[in-house]
C-alpha cells in the first residue's frame, strides 16, 4: 500500500463513524520502490492530497523528514524540483507490505496483507 | 491503447477478460481527446477490477493514477500481478464497492459490474458466480453505486460504466440524470447473445 493509496481511504462506512479520517498506520514492513518521476504528475497529485493525513502517514512510517509538516511552507512548490521529488519519494515509492489501519474513531483494525488492505467490512459494522 | 497480457493468471475465481472487457476498454479509448484535454484524470478507480486488464490499460495509456477495489482478494492479486507485468501502477484495495473510498477525489470511475440477470441468492456469492451474477435485471450491484455517484466523483470526474440490455440502460441514465450527471451511451456491441453498451455518465463539459 502506497501512501497515496493511504490518502485516498478512509473508514467512514462504518456504521456510527462520522469522519473516519485519517486512518492510522502501523507498519510491520516498508518496502521502497523506484517509480519514475513527473513533475506535472506530481504537481497534480499534490492538489489531490489532504497534506496532513500524508505528513501523519509518512511520520509513522519514518519519512517525516522528507516532507514539511505544512505545504504553506514551500513557496511556489509548483517549481520547486527537489521538493517535488521529495513527495513523489513519499506518495509513491514507499510501499506498507505487512501492518494495520486503524480508524480513528473506533480502533478497529484493517489488516494490511503483502501490500494489500483489506477494507471489508463485518454484516454488523455495515 | 495496449491490451496487458493476463495468461499470467488462473481464471478459476476471477472473471476472465471477455467482450465487455474489451468494449470498455474500446469505449475509453474512443474518449481519449475529450479525456486528454479536458477531464485530464489525476485518479482512476475501478470497481471490481478482476484480472486488473482495464485498469492497467488505462493507466499505461491515460497515464494516470489507478486504484482499483475487487471483494475479492485474489483478484486484487490477480490485478497487482497485471498492472506489473504491462509496467504500470495499480493500488488495489480488498473492498466491497467504493466504501473505504474518500469523496470527491476520483477523476474516472470505472465499472464493468456484475450484470446478468439472475437470483438474487446468486449476487455476492462466494464463488466465481459474484463477477456476473447481478441479481433482478442484473441490476442488484450497481444500483447501490448510483447514489454515492455525485459525492464520489470530483467536480470533473466521469464515469464509464457496462450495461446489458437487461439491465435497462435507458432507467439507469435516469437515475444517474437526476444525480446531476450528463449522460450517454457511448458505445454498443453485441457479443453472443448479449447487447452490451457503455455508458458515460459525467459531471464534466462533454465537448
Amino acid at each position: 500500500m502506497k501512501l497515496l493509496t493511504h490518502n485516498m481511504l478512509s473508514s467512514r462506512c462504518i456504521k456510527g463513524v462520522s469522519v473516519g479520517y485519517p486512518l492510522k498506520i502501523s507498519a510491520k514492513n516498508v518496502r521502497l520502490v523506484n517509480c519514475d518521476f513527473d513533475t506535472d504528475f506530481t504537481v497534480r497529485i499534490i492538489q489531490k492530497l489532504d497534506w496532513n493525513a500524508l505528513w501523519e502517514a509518512a511520520e509513522s512510517v519514518g519519512h517525516a523528514d522528507d516532507i514539511p509538516k505544512n505545504l504553506s511552507d514551500i513557496d511556489d512548490y509548483d517549481k520547486n524540483d527537489e521538493f517535488l521529488r521529495k513527495v513523489h519519494h513519499v506518495v509513491l515509492e514507499v510501499e506498507v507490505i505487512e501492518g494495520e489501519l486503524e480508524c480513528p474513531e473506533t480502533g478497529r483494525k484493517f489488516p494490511i496483507e503483502d501490500g494489500v488492505p483489506n477494507m471489508l467490512l463485518n454484516e454488523d459494522e455495515v | 491503447m495496449e491490451t496487458p497480457f493476463t495468461n499470467h493468471l488462473s481464471f478459476e475465481h476471477i472473471y476472465e477478460p471477455a467482450e465487455d472487457s474489451f468494449l470498455l476498454m474500446d469505449a475509453i479509448e474512443a474518449d481519449d481527446c475529450w479525456l486528454r484535454e479536458t477531464v485530464k484524470p489525476t485518479i482512476c478507480l475501478e470497481i471490481g477490477s478482476g484480472s486488473g486488464i482495464v485498469c492497467s490499460a488505462v493507466a499505461k495509456f491515460l497515464k494516470v493514477f489507478c486504484l482499483a477495489t475487487d471483494i475479492n482478494s485474489l483478484a486484487c492479486r490477480a490485478t497487482r500481478e497485471t498492472a506489473q507485468r504491462a509496467e504500470v501502477i495499480v493500488e488495489c484495495v480488498n473492498a466491497d464497492l467504493v466504501k473505504p473510498v474518500v469523496t470527491g477525489k476520483i477523476d474516472m470511475l470505472i465499472f464493468n459490474p456484475p450484470y446478468v440477470p439472475t437470483e438474487n441468492y446468486e449476487v455476492a456469492s462466494s464463488n466465481i458466480a459474484h463477477t456476473w451474477a447481478g441479481g433482478l435485471n442484473g441490476r442488484q450491484v450497481m444500483d447501490r453505486l448510483f447514489p454515492l455517484l455525485p459525492e464520489l466523483l470530483s467536480e470533473r470526474g466521469v464515469l464509464y460504466l457496462v450495461l446489458l440490455e437487461q439491465n435497462r440502460p435507458q432507467e439507469v441514465e435516469r437515475i444517474l440524470q437526476m444525480q446531476g450527471l450528463k449522460c450517454q451511451i457511448v458505445m454498443k456491441r453485441r457479443a453472443g447473445i448479449e447487447k452490451l453498451c457503455v455508458l458515460r455518465a459525467s459531471k464534466a463539459k462533454i465537448i
